[in-house]
């Protein structure tokens, strides 16, 4: 069997199972910690833990601090460690590792100075001391620094680690685990039993719980349930309302809504994980923070917020003082700059080099005074207590080292102040006080100003502080403070007068506008601008044009296709030889230039507009003057004012004027179609003449001829509209497709109706056919069979009777024949005794 | 009571499976032609010929009377065929003109003139409801004439099924009512068929008595007989 000694030096492995073993047993139970680390006791575990892996434990650097703490510590409580540690802020033996080492140093340092040492063997240095030979066995592996873990690591370690791995990811006891299983099993039962009662439902098994009997069905009804006795108001619409029992929902769902809160917050935890995993998804696919990280994370946070803020000494130059500087400085540029841009001279004089920082600005901080190594006179102290021979022997006193204000027995803690950092502001005048890094403090208070307040530095000495504040007399101190007033006043006087200047700034808005103004004369337009601008005047022009045109052509009027000046005019004119106008040649005259006029018009309306189908080509150019815009305005509200005036409305405006004069179509169609039945075609000059004019035949001519063109427009229309219809169909084939698929559809479910209807009432009557049926035929089957009852009771009374008759002489018969047996015998007996 | 259809029948079908006994197969194609047959005397012969046995019903309505609707009738039942000018004027859809001796008439040619103008508006209206419609007017008129007959089309199919629901309760009442009643029928059968059978036995049993009773009579005569001679 192979014995294991268990101790020795810690792995690195060791220490992060023990952390994490820790992390989840607490720090009691150690045997249960030390069984997942093969080589180390409880004991070694714990000493550790205390030792080492304790995050609270500091393995900096020992400070002064500390070290005169200790050295003091020791001095009162000789080789108590334990009690010393604690005030010192190490480990127990960390302090007594220091102590020894600073012992050590001391004795080394003593040597050195005492020339003990050999120039060549310069002896065992204080590490060196200490260390381990080869073959010594560290005495406390506990307090030193874990062994890195080999890149080929043994068997048994693997398996240690993997083990304890595995113990330490479970996270339930035995008991807990047993319970699962048995909440997870129960489940199964139940889902299974849910399941079969579910499948028997279905196949028509009703499985119900049979009703307790005897006992009390608590989903049903309330124990001991009493009733409200009926209040004052109808609560029956109360009573009828059915609350379902709310299965399933936790309160807030029962609630309603989440609050609004609740949501935002949700929200932004929601993005912020978003936003997270967007950017660590490649690093979080490898590597998931184990559990103890976790925590020692946690751990650490906990230590820092346990640190003890700083707390630096207050500044040596404190805020009020450094804001006074400022303001001195800014004073004394702006004065300056004042001064400058006037370029009087006489001002300039005045002003000085005004820099409140001075000399002080390119100070360096001065060294602080050499101090004494107490630590080390201590050590020394220490060593030569415990290597003196005791004074009994009549040697002499132990010597001691004097030290500089530091320690004795007087108290817990050793005596002492932390040197302050010199103060390179101070003023070199005051550098007679003893200390140099204090800062200067005008002690003597001129009167009136604020004690210990730090004295104005100026460069031009206006607050002289070498100057005496206080005179020999206060009556030479009064004089001292009048010239000095008079030499002000005079200084007053010889100063220029205000110029008062005032310097005004205006907002940047305003200049950027005036500057616009400037260039936007020197600015060349841009195209797009204008551009633009021509499109509008373009469209305003051609808005004008539109207005030009003539109401025929604007209301879309029917005008001739072929228009033929020369002979219009002289149909126009032949129309106007009539017996009135012959006899006014003035008129005749006028109404000649309106017929001139109106020629004039349509043909220009022929040329610029020419009619669809028509010969012309459009894009001429008329003969027609232009007539200006305002021209024909004039001209039409001459015609407008003369319009109203005949109507009798004079200054009516256009609406009413059109409303006065309008004639309703039936009014129109009354005059207008006798004047138009009036007229025929004439086929041979191709115009409407009147009927009168035209004899039978060119009558029936015309219209032939006006059939004949009417057929053509047929022929053509119904061939348009055959096209339509067709593109129609396309068109529109899906939807009809559709409809008569529906309509199909429809018929269909109207038969299917129409037939079930029939069912209905055939099968309705069937029904009542068939109960009359019913009722016929048990009442006549159950008359048959009460008639065989009856028949069967009669059968048998009979049957009974002739039994009890075959009986009767069944009995007589047999009395009978004894009778005559008995006679034969007599008989016979009588003959015997013959 | 006097109709085909009020005469009460005996028959149960849920409750009468002689038919379906296995020895019984034979006798349903000969009920089917029987059924048939009757079928054929009830309905018409021919689709269009009034039905013969429809007396139950109440009298057909006479139609709306109208002196153009009696003379057309007449006219059909006459088949004569329809006299020129009446009924569709086909010259409405072409534009003649006028011929033989009305081809000197002005009047005709002006009637021919004014038929070709109407012609032409109709023509007209034909394009302009074609245009309008290749527009989105027909495709949306088309849509809602879709949607309404879908609407139908859906309400009659459920009217249907509720229907046919309805008929397959009476059915299932009709059932479930015959093999309630059928239950009863049969018990008391079961029951009528033991009465008949226990009656014949009590029948044979009372001859059989009345023989032996008649015998021990005619033995209590003898005897008496006997006894009296003996006496």
């Amino acid at each position: 069997m192979r014995i294991i000694v268990k101790g020795g030096v810690w792995k690195n492995t060791e220490d992060e199972i023990l952390k994490a073993a820790i992390s989840k047993y607490g720090k009691n139970q150690w045997a249960r910690i030390s069984s997942l680390l093969v080589r180390k006791t409880p004991k070694q575990c714990k000493a550790r833990w205390m030792e080492w892996l304790d995050p609270a434990i500091k393995k900096t650097e020992w400070s002064k601090e500390e070290d005169e703490k200790l050295l003091h510590l020791a001095k009162l409580m000789p080789t108590q460690w334990r009690t010393i540690a604690p005030i010192v802020g190490r480990t127990a033996n960390q302090c007594l590792e220091r102590y020894q080492k600073l012992l050590d140093e001391a004795e080394q340092a003593e040597n050195d100075e005492l020339g003990l040492a050999g120039v060549d063997d310069a002896g065992p240095s204080a590490d060196d001391v200490r260390r381990l030979r080869p073959g010594e066995v560290d005495p406390d592996p506990e307090n030193r620094p874990a062994r890195p873990d080999p890149i080929d690591m043994d068997e048994d370690e693997k398996e240690m680690l993997s083990e304890a791995r595995a113990r330490l990811a479970n996270t339930q006891g035995k008991k807990a685990k047993r319970k699962a299983r048995e909440r997870a099993l129960e489940e199964a039962r139940r889902l299974a039993i849910l399941q079969k009662k579910r499948e028997l439902k279905a196949a028509g098994i009703l499985m119900r719980a049979k009703p307790k009997k005897g006992g009390m069905d608590y989903m049903a009804d309330i124990p001991f349930e009493k009733q409200p006795a009926p209040g004052f108001y109808d609560t029956t619409e109360e009573q009828a309302k059915r609350y379902a029992a709310p299965l399933g929902k936790n309160l807030r769902q029962l609630e309603g809504q989440k609050r609004k809160q609740d949501i935002e917050e949700d929200d932004r935890r929601k993005k912020q994980k978003q936003k997270k995993d967007n950017k660590d998804a490649d690093a979080m696919s490898h590597f998931i923070p184990s559990k103890d990280s976790l925590i020692q994370q946690q751990k650490e946070a906990q230590q820092i917020s346990k640190r003890r803020r700083l707390v630096l000494p207050s500044a040596q130059v404190g805020e009020a003082e450094l804001e006074e500087i400022v303001k001195i400085g800014q004073a004394g540029e702006n004065a300056r700059a004042m001064v400058d841009d006037n370029g009087n001279e006489a001002s300039q004089g005045l002003l000085g080099e005004y820099s409140a920082l001075g000399h002080a600005k390119d100070a360096r901080t001065p060294r602080t005074a050499p101090q004494h190594d107490n630590v080390m006179a201590e050590a020394r102290n220490i060593r030569n207590l415990s290597m003196q021979q005791t004074p009994l022997l009549g040697e002499e006193n132990t010597p001691m080292h004097e030290l500089v204000g530091r320690t004795g027995f007087e108290g817990a803690t050793p005596r002492g102040s932390v040197a302050a950092t010199p103060n390179p502001l101070a003023t070199p005048l005051h550098s007679n006080t003893s200390d140099v890094s204090a800062t200067p403090m005008s002690v003597s208070g001129r009167p009136g100003a604020t004690p210990l307040r730090t004295p104005m530095r100026d460069s031009l000495s206006i607050n002289d502080d070498s100057v005496s504040s206080f005179g020999e007399t206060p009556r030479q101190e009064r004089h001292r403070l009048h010239d000095l007033k008079s030499q002000l006043k005079q200084g007053f006087m010889s100063l220029p007068a205000p110029t008062n200047n005032f310097e005004l700034v205006l907002p940047e808005d305003d200049e950027e506008a005036g500057d616009d103004e400037i260039s936007q004369a020197m600015r060349i337009e841009d195209a797009s601008e204008r551009e633009a601008k021509l499109k509008a005047l373009r469209e305003a022009e051609e808005q004008k044009a539109l207005a030009r045109r003539t109401q025929v052509v604007k209301r879309g009027l029917p005008r001739p296709v072929d228009f033929d000046a020369a002979a219009f005019i002289s149909q126009l004119t032949a129309a106007k030889d009539e017996p009135e106008l012959v006899e006014e040649p003035s008129r005749k005259e006028a109404e000649r230039l309106v017929a001139i006029e109106m020629v004039k018009l349509l043909e220009h309306d022929a040329i610029s507009y020419p009619v669809a189908g028509g010969k012309r080509a459009g894009g001429g150019s008329s003969s027609l003057p232009f007539i200006e815009d305002e021209r024909l305005a004039e001209a039409r509200a001459a015609v407008h004012a003369e319009m109203a005036e005949a109507v009798g409305l004079p200054g009516a405006s256009d609406a009413v004027l059109k409303r006065a004069i309008a004639m309703d179509v039936e009014e129109f169609n009354k005059i207008w179609r006798p004047k138009y039945e009036e007229l025929a075609y004439d086929a041979q000059t191709k115009t409407m003449v009147p009927v009168s004019t035209l004899s039978d035949e060119e009558r029936i001519a015309g219209l032939a001829a006006r059939l004949d063109i009417n057929r053509e427009r047929m022929s053509k229309e119904s061939a348009k509209a055959a096209k339509v219809e067709k593109k129609l169909g396309i068109v529109l084939g899906g939807y009809m497709a559709r409809a008569k698929t529906l309509g199909g559809k429809l018929t269909e479910g109207y038969e299917d109706l129409a037939r079930s209807r029939i069912e209905l009432e055939s099968f309705a009557r069937l029904a009542t056919n068939e109960e009359g049926a019913m009722a016929r035929r048990t009442e006549s089957l159950k008359d048959e069979v009460d008639k065989l009852e009856r028949k069967e009771r009669e059968g048998q009374a009979r049957f009974r009777e002739l039994m009890e008759m075959k009986e009767l002489l069944s009995s007589q018969i047999e009395e009978m024949t004894m009778e005559e047996a008995e006679r034969l015998n007599e008989a016979a007996l009588a003959q015997m005794d013959e | 009571m006097s109709n085909p259809f009020n005469a009460p029948l005996d028959s149960l079908p849920y409750y009468d499976r002689d038919l379906d006994a296995p020895d019984q197969q034979h006798l349903r194609p000969a009920i089917n032609s029987l059924i048939a047959v009757e079928l054929r005397s009830l309905l018409p012969k021919t689709p269009n010929a009034p039905p013969t046995n429809l007396t139950h019903l109440p009298a057909s309505r006479p139609l709306p009377s109208s002196p153009f609707l009696a003379a057309e009738l007449a006219r059909v039942e006459s088949k004569k065929p329809t006299p020129p000018g009446q009924g569709l004027d086909t010259t409405r859809y072409a534009m003649p003109a006028p011929k033989g001796e009305a081809a000197d008439d002005v009047e005709a040619w002006e009637a021919a003139h004014r038929s070709s103008l109407a012609q032409l508006e109709h023509q007209r209206l034909r394009t302009m409801n074609g245009t309008l419609l290749q527009g989105t007017l027909g495709a949306n008129k088309w849509k809602v004439q879709n949607f309404a007959m879908e609407n139908t089309v859906e309400r009659v199919d459920k009217e249907g099924e509720e229907l046919r629901k309805v008929v397959e309760d009476v059915n299932r009442r009709r059932k479930g009512d015959q093999e309630k009643g059928g239950e009863t029928l049969s018990r008391l059968e079961k029951k009528w068929t033991e009465l008949v059978s226990g009656n014949m036995q009590l029948e044979i049993g009372c001859m059989a008595m009345e023989a032996e009773v008649a015998q021990l009579q005619q033995q209590h005569a003898e005897l008496t007989a006997r006894l009296a001679a003996t006496a």
